[in-house]
């Protein structure tokens, strides 16, 4: 089996692109995806569709599909830590929507996102432990879905705001990358949460972290709160981008020889708010792989 | 695999803030049984606690997800003046969760259980969600006897006319252009309560659909007898002999056997 060196060069270049789950787009002042494609198809090359097996593809992702349009597959509801969670029901199911999406690669928040068994009522999410056995059976789990799939899996780090374990969450997936030898996709914004959580700086663990293996990064807008004093930024995916993620998305960019896609999480926002956001991206872009 | 075994001590932590104090006051104590390593009751403790706190809404969405599959049950149980929030805290509801059980049957189990709660009808309508919630996660195949109940059915013992009340109830909830869930939660909406009168007890029969919806229906006696048999496992002449004594003449007996596996109630299995 060929290397990731060598698999990430068989990879699309994707470049900038937005992403949907079910429904996003029911609900008003949502993005427009197809307006978007037709008014700046620059900031649309592809749709990164969320996928919980249990709900299927709403009538957006449907339609861009029947297009022909560019995708990744961003799954919603496995465990990748957890060996008892690739049950044959799901994969099938997996399995049947990829063929149906072919997606350029599979991709999506390695953490929890049910617990218990995979049910109505017990989906949620949130970060893994942050250990070492946890890297490894993460890696295990990396391994087993793209043995399965037979696409590429790209962990990529999620939001939160109790992080537990003894691990820099980039040190925890510099070990899930290695272990699995795959590419990373990393969340500027989740790590911002992590990075201001954690009372890091928001470059901090970065110089520990091969970009090399960095595929897809993910920008979004998030919106500081508050708990009984306690102050906290919520992964709210508006079109308001916080000044920490732009400074990880400016240094990491750059940096990354196999970068192939960048997505605006904006998806429930109008067009119109997030044209700045995707400008901006744009802009940073001018000096990376996915340059025009 | 401890760190599975933290994470659902994570996830019990965000249900039940005063088992998260427990945890915070002393990790040996309250995770002893939870599977745990030291490292890890340390490190669950190393964040600000509020940290576990900044979802105000994580109870009362798990709550609704729960009531649109206990609506009638639910809504009797809070306009008897329940505290379904309380299963949140409770023993069922932690061991549920450490065990990777699933929350939905845990639920009907611990609102069966509430005595504080007088509205007798509650217990009665959440056996009836129960089964209903059974065959929804009906999977995988029945195996040993030669004929059984197909794990897309339930059989349901109720009360004279339980059946009738609680879709009477049902009709009432969704008579509201809101998820049954929301018009259960929300007490204001009166539901009227036709009690019923006393009589021999019903055999009810939930049953997964082949759209994936799941019924519940009474039971004439001799369904009832054939597929409390299949229940516990039996052999097809035991279910030929059951519907000769309900009047089946010969080949009939057959025929409504065939029946019965057509609709895919009972399952054969193994010779």
């Amino acid at each position: 089996v060929a290397g990731f060196d060598q698999r990430v060069t068989q990879l699309p270049k994707l470049g900038l692109g937005v992403s949907t789950e079910y429904g996003a787009a029911d609900a008003a002042d949502s993005l427009d995806v197809f307006r978007l494609r037709e008014l700046h198809p620059q900031f649309a090359s592809f749709l990164e569709i969320g996928v919980e097996t249990a709900k299927g593809l709403d009538d957006d992702a449907q339609a861009w599909v029947e297009r022909g349009h560019p995708c990744t597959y961003h799954f919603l509801d496995v465990n990748l830590d957890d060996p008892e969670d690739f049950d044959s029901a799901w994969l099938d199911e997996v399995r049947a929507i990829a063929a149906r999406v072919q997606p350029a690669w599979m991709c999506g928040d390695a953490g929890l996102w049910h617990f218990g068994r995979r049910d109505r009522g017990h989906m949620l999410l949130l970060p893994p432990i942050l250990s070492v056995d946890a890297a490894d059976a993460m890696a295990e789990g990396v391994v087993r879905l793209r043995e399965e799939t037979g696409y590429e899996v790209l962990p990529e780090n999620p939001p939160g705001t109790a992080y537990v374990g003894n691990l820099h969450l980039l040190d925890f997936y510099a070990r899930v990358c290695s272990g699995a030898d795959t590419g990373q996709l990393l969340d500027c914004a989740h790590l911002a949460i992590y990075q201001r959580m954690c009372g890091h700086e928001p470059l901090t663990g970065l110089d520990g972290f091969e970009l090399e293996r960095v595929v897809e990064i993910h920008i979004a807008g998030g919106t500081p709160r508050q708990t009984r004093g306690f102050a906290f930024v919520e992964d709210t995916h508006t079109a308001d981008v916080l000044p920490d993620t732009w400074t990880i998305f400016e240094h990491v960019a750059p940096r990354c020889p196999n970068l192939k896609a960048v997505v605006f999480e904006c998806e429930r926002n109008p067009l119109e708010r997030c044209i700045d956001g995707f400008s901006r991206i744009a802009a940073v872009l001018q000096d990376t792989p996915l340059s025009p | 695999m401890s760190h599975i075994a933290t994470q659902r001590a994570i996830v019990r932590m965000l249900f039940d803030e005063r088992f998260a104090g427990a945890v915070y006051r002393d990790s040996d104590q309250a995770l002893a049984d939870a599977g745990v390593s030291a490292d890890e009751r340390r490190w669950l403790t190393a964040p600000d606690a509020r940290a576990y706190r900044t979802d105000p809404h994580f109870c009362d969405r798990a709550l609704h997800g729960l009531l649109s599959e206990f609506p009638v049950s639910g809504a009797l149980a809070l306009r008897a003046g329940a505290d379904l929030r309380r299963f949140f805290s409770s023993e069922t509801l932690h061991r549920c969760v450490q065990s990777g059980g699933v929350l939905a049957p845990a639920f009907g189990d611990w609102l069966c259980a509430q005595r504080r709660i007088r509205e007798v009808l509650v217990k009665e309508t959440a056996q009836i969600e129960l089964a209903l919630a059974g065959v929804r996660r009906s999977r995988g195949t029945t195996g040993g006897a030669q004929c059984t109940l197909a794990k897309s059915a339930a059989l349901v013992s109720a009360g004279a006319g339980v059946l009738s009340v609680y879709q009477g109830i049902q009709r009432q909830l969704a008579a509201h252009a809101r998820p049954v869930a929301d018009v259960a939660l929300d007490t204001l909406v009166e539901l009227v309560l036709k009690r019923p009168a006393l009589g021999p007890g019903e055999r009810l029969l939930a049953e997964l659909k082949h759209d994936g919806t799941a019924a519940i229906e009474n039971l004439s006696d001799a369904l009832g007898d054939l597929l409390h048999l299949a229940e516990g496992g039996c052999t097809l002449e035991a279910l030929y002999e059951c519907a000769r004594s309900h009047g089946a003449e010969a080949g009939e007996d057959v025929d409504v056997v065939d029946g019965l596996v057509r609709d895919g109630l009972v399952v054969i299995g193994e010779q």
